[in-house]
C-alpha cells in the first residue's frame, strides 16, 4: 500500500454522519436530507441474517457506509482471528466501505473475548506488535484502516510512555489512519489529569480521517464515555480545534443509549456540520486557527462507581445486535 | 521486565475474576515505586461482569426470571466454566444450556426443566440471527387433486423442531403472565416448532401435538397426498375423511404462518 497520507488524499469526503443503531434505524434511514453517511458496528452484521441483514441492505441502499469494529483486538498477543477477518472483509466488500476502523486496545487474550475495550501497556513491545498486525490487516482487507484512541479507566502496568506518545508511535509505525474521538480525549483528560489541547498537539493529527463526537457522564469516581448524553461545549471546541488544523474525511455523532427525541440527535448532527463548515473555511482561507480553550475540570469523587453507571457504560462501549 | 503477553494474561485473569487483584503484584514490570491500579482493575472486572450478565439476561429472560436473586451468581459461574470464546457477543451465551445440564445439579433438582427452557431460549436467539435466506414462492391451491399428489410443501429453512420432556411453552406462558416462578411442573412431553418469519424477521413458535410433529418431521420428503395418507395411519380410529380434512387444514395453517414457504415438485 502507498504511504497512508497519500492514501488519505484519495479518500472521499463523506461529510457528517451518524452511527447506525438498531433503536434509531427507522428514523435514521429516513433522514438522508440531514445525515450524509452512516457508521456501523461490523460485529452486529457479520454473518448475521434476518432483521440485521435487512437493516444493512436498507442502509447501503441509502447511505455511504463505513465500519467501526470492536473485536479485532489489534493489541492482543493472540494471533489475528482469520474467521473474523474473513467475515469483516466480506462485509466491507458488500458495502464497499472507503475505510474501516477499530480501537487501539485489546479485547481478547488466550481466545477469551472480554467484549470490552481494554487498555494496553504503552510499551515499545506493544507498538511493534500492533504495527505488524495493522499491516497484516490492511493487506488482508485491502482497504485503508484507522485506529481510534479509546477512553480508559486504569493505568496499565508496563507503560513506558504517555498516551499521546503511544498513539503517535503506533500510527507512524503502522502507517495507518487515525479515527480521533474528541470525546475520549476530553474524558481521558479529566480522568487522568492532562491538557487535551496539548494531547492533540502531540499526535499526528494529519493522519485523522474520521472524527467521533459523543456525550459522556460524570460517574461517581470517573467521567464515563457513555455515548448517552448530549455533547457538551468543550467537546465541540476540541472538534473545532482539530478541524481548523486538519481535514477529516468524515465527522460523526455517536449516540448509543438514553435516546432523546430523534430531532435532538439531528440537531447535534446539524451543529457538527456547522462547526465543520466554519472550521473548514478557516483552514482553507489560511486564517489563524482558534487557540486552545481553558477547560474546567471536574472534581473526581472518591466513592466507588455505582452499578447503574457501570451498566450504562457497558452498553455504550460494547454494542450487541 | 514482564512481557506484553504476561501483562495481558494477568490482566485478563483479574478482569475475568479468575485471579484476585493482588496477583498483579507478581508482574515484575511494576516499578518499585509504582503500585498496581487495583481500583481501575476492579472497575474493569465489574464492567466486564455486568456485560456478561446483561447479555445472558437479554437472551435468557425466562431463566433469569426463574432464578431471581441467584441469576447473577449463576452467570458468574457460567462465565468461569465457559468464558466467551467468540467475537460475536451473543455467541458468548450459546453454551448456557450445556452449562445448566452439566454444572447445575442443584438448580435442576428443584427445576428439572431448566436445561430445556435454556435450550428453548437459545434456539430463539439463534434463529433470529441465523444467516439464512428465506424465499417464499407461490403455491397452487390444494383443491386441485393433481397438485395434491405431485406437490409437497417447502419448509421454512430456519425451522427447528424440538421435543421436550417438560411443557416448556406452558412454563413460558406462565412466566409471561408473571406466574410460575414457584410452581412445580411434572414431566409432560411437548413438541415445539420454531422458525423465523420471512417478512417480520421475528421468531415464531408453534406448539405441536404428537401427530402434527410426526407430519412436520416427514413433510420435507413428502407430497401433500403422502401427508394425508400418513395422517390417516396415525389416526386409525378416526373417520379417514375427517382425518384428511384435518391434515389439509393443518397444511393451510402452516402456509399461512410461513412455516411452509411454498411448494416443491415431488417425484
Amino acid at each position: 500500500m502507498p504511504d497512508f497520507l497519500d492514501t488519505k488524499k484519495r479518500l472521499p469526503n463523506l461529510g457528517i454522519g451518524l452511527g447506525l443503531r438498531r433503536e434509531l434505524a427507522a428514523e435514521t434511514l429516513e433522514s438522508k436530507n440531514r445525515i450524509d453517511w452512516l457508521e456501523l458496528v461490523p460485529e452486529n452484521y457479520m454473518g448475521l441474517g434476518g432483521a440485521c441483514r435487512e437493516r444493512l441492505e436498507s442502509a447501503r441502499n441509502e447511505f455511504p457506509l463505513v465500519t467501526h469494529g470492536i473485536n479485532l483486538s489489534i493489541g492482543s498477543t493472540d494471533d489475528l482471528n482469520s474467521e473474523y477477518l474473513s467475515k469483516l472483509k466480506k462485509l466491507l466488500d458488500l458495502i464497499d466501505a472507503p475505510w474501516f476502523s477499530d480501537h487501539l486496545c485489546f479485547t481478547s487474550c488466550d481466545g477469551i473475548y472480554m467484549h470490552d475495550l481494554l487498555p494496553l501497556p504503552r510499551s515499545k513491545e506493544a507498538i511493534n506488535l500492533i504495527a505488524e498486525k495493522v499491516k497484516r490487516v490492511q493487506e488482508i482487507i485491502g482497504r485503508p484502516f484507522l485506529l481510534e484512541n479509546i477512553s480508559y479507566y486504569m493505568n496499565v502496568p508496563g507503560s513506558e510512555m504517555n498516551d499521546s506518545q503511544f498513539l503517535a508511535e503506533v500510527l507512524e509505525k503502522a502507517d495507518c489512519g487515525l479515527l480521533l474521538d474528541v470525546n475520549n480525549v476530553y474524558v481521558n483528560s479529566l480522568n487522568h489529569n492532562f491538557d487535551p489541547y496539548h494531547y492533540l498537539d502531540q499526535i499526528p493529527l494529519e493522519r485523522t480521517v474520521q472524527i467521533h463526537v459523543a456525550g459522556h457522564k460524570q460517574g461517581s469516581e470517573y467521567v464515563i464515555d457513555t455515548h448517552g448524553s448530549a455533547v457538551i461545549e468543550p467537546v465541540f471546541e476540541l472538534l473545532q480545534y482539530v478541524l481548523e488544523r486538519v481535514e477529516a474525511k468524515g465527522v460523526m455523532l455517536e449516540r448509543d443509549q438514553n435516546f432523546p427525541e430523534f430531532e435532538e440527535i439531528l440537531a447535534e448532527v446539524d451543529r457538527i456540520r456547522k462547526i465543520s463548515d466554519a472550521a473548514n473555511e478557516v483552514r482553507r482561507s489560511g486564517s489563524a486557527p482558534r487557540a486552545a480553550s481553558t477547560l474546567k475540570h471536574y472534581e473526581r469523587k472518591a466513592a466507588p462507581l455505582g452499578r447503574k453507571d457501570s451498566a450504562e457504560v457497558k452498553h455504550a462501549r460494547v454494542l450487541s445486535a | 521486565m514482564s512481557s506484553l503477553r504476561e501483562i495481558e494474561k494477568t490482566l485478563t485473569s483479574i478482569w475475568m475474576e479468575r485471579q484476585p487483584v493482588e496477583s498483579a503484584q507478581s508482574l515484575n514490570c511494576l516499578l518499585e515505586t509504582e503500585e498496581f491500579d487495583a481500583d481501575g482493575a476492579r472497575l474493569y472486572a465489574r464492567l466486564i461482569g455486568y456485560g456478561h450478565t446483561d447479555v445472558l439476561t437479554s437472551i435468557y429472560p425466562y431463566c433469569a426470571q426463574l432464578l431471581g436473586n441467584n441469576w447473577e451468581k449463576v452467570v458468574k459461574k457460567y462465565v468461569q466454566v465457559f468464558p466467551p470464546d467468540h467475537f460475536h457477543l451473543n455467541s458468548s451465551a450459546r453454551r448456557f444450556p450445556q452449562f445448566v445440564a452439566e454444572h447445575c445439579a442443584d438448580l435442576l433438582e428443584k427445576r428439572p426443566y431448566l436445561t430445556e427452557l435454556a435450550d428453548y431460549e437459545w434456539l430463539e436467539m439463534e434463529l433470529l440471527e441465523v444467516d439464512t435466506t428465506i424465499s417464499v414462492t407461490e403455491r397452487t391451491p390444494l383443491s386441485n387433486p393433481q397438485a395434491f399428489v405431485s406437490l409437497g410443501p417447502k419448509l421454512n429453512p430456519t425451522l427447528s423442531v424440538r421435543t421436550y420432556e417438560y411443557p416448556i411453552q406452558t412454563i413460558v406462558d406462565l412466566l409471561d403472565e408473571g406466574k410460575g416462578t414457584r410452581k412445580k411442573f411434572a414431566p409432560e412431553r411437548s413438541h415445539i416448532a420454531m422458525y423465523r418469519d420471512p417478512f417480520s424477521h421475528k421468531v415464531r413458535i408453534v406448539e405441536l401435538d404428537d401427530n402434527a410433529q410426526v407430519l412436520l418431521s416427514e413433510a420435507a420428503a413428502s407430497s401433500y397426498a403422502d401427508l394425508a395418507k400418513r395422517c390417516v395411519e396415525l389416526n386409525p380410529n378416526r373417520n379417514p375423511e375427517s382425518a384428511i380434512t384435518d391434515v389439509i387444514e393443518l397444511i393451510e395453517q402452516f402456509h399461512e404462518i410461513n412455516l411452509f414457504v411454498g411448494e416443491r415438485k415431488v417425484g
